[in-house]
């Protein structure tokens, strides 16, 4: 049997590659995307300046890198 | 709660809401200038912002300099501010 173990794909070895899919096309590569805010429910002010922002769909949790956050 | 009923640490932290609110729309305009929800909702805040901000001033003195407006006397420096125990 032959020895992968300099050649092999990333996804062989840890599992986190993403599939392709039918979007790949549709964006060129080295570049980022914001998808576009609407003005839409906001939170009651008391409630914003507890949480962090006015937009519910802001309010994420930020957890990386061993910050405090709400769970 | 009226904003004539509030003591002063309810006013603060009324001003803090309205002017957070205030704050965060700021930044959704900045790259939404014609979305007409948000100005009204801005307008709104503001008003409300500049409102307590007179009110508060009115009774413990000026947090901006813009409600400083002395007339015989200058409180803009010499009232205890909210982080010298103004609030407490």
């Amino acid at each position: 049997m032959r020895n992968y173990s300099m050649t092999r794909p990333m996804e062989a070895r840890c599992g986190c590659m993403p599939e392709r899919s039918s979007m790949d096309s549709d964006f060129a590569l080295a570049m980022a995307y914001v998808p576009w805010q609407y003005f839409d429910t906001v939170y009651e002010p008391d409630k914003a300046l507890e949480i962090g922002t006015i937009f519910p769909e802001l309010d994420k949790p930020f957890l990386a890198a061993g910050r405090c956050g709400r769970p | 709660m009226m904003m004539n009923q509030m003591n002063q640490a309810q006013l603060l932290h009324w001003i803090d809401m309205v002017s957070f609110a205030v704050v965060d729309i700021t930044e959704y305009l900045d790259t939404h200038p014609k979305d007409e929800e948000a100005i009204k909702y801005f307008n709104h805040y503001m008003d409300l912002r500049r409102s307590a901000l007179r009110a508060y001033a009115e009774k413990y003195g000026p947090l901006t300099i813009d409600s400083a407006n002395p007339e015989n006397y200058w409180s803009w420096s010499n009232v205890p501010l909210p982080w010298e125990g103004g609030s407490c």
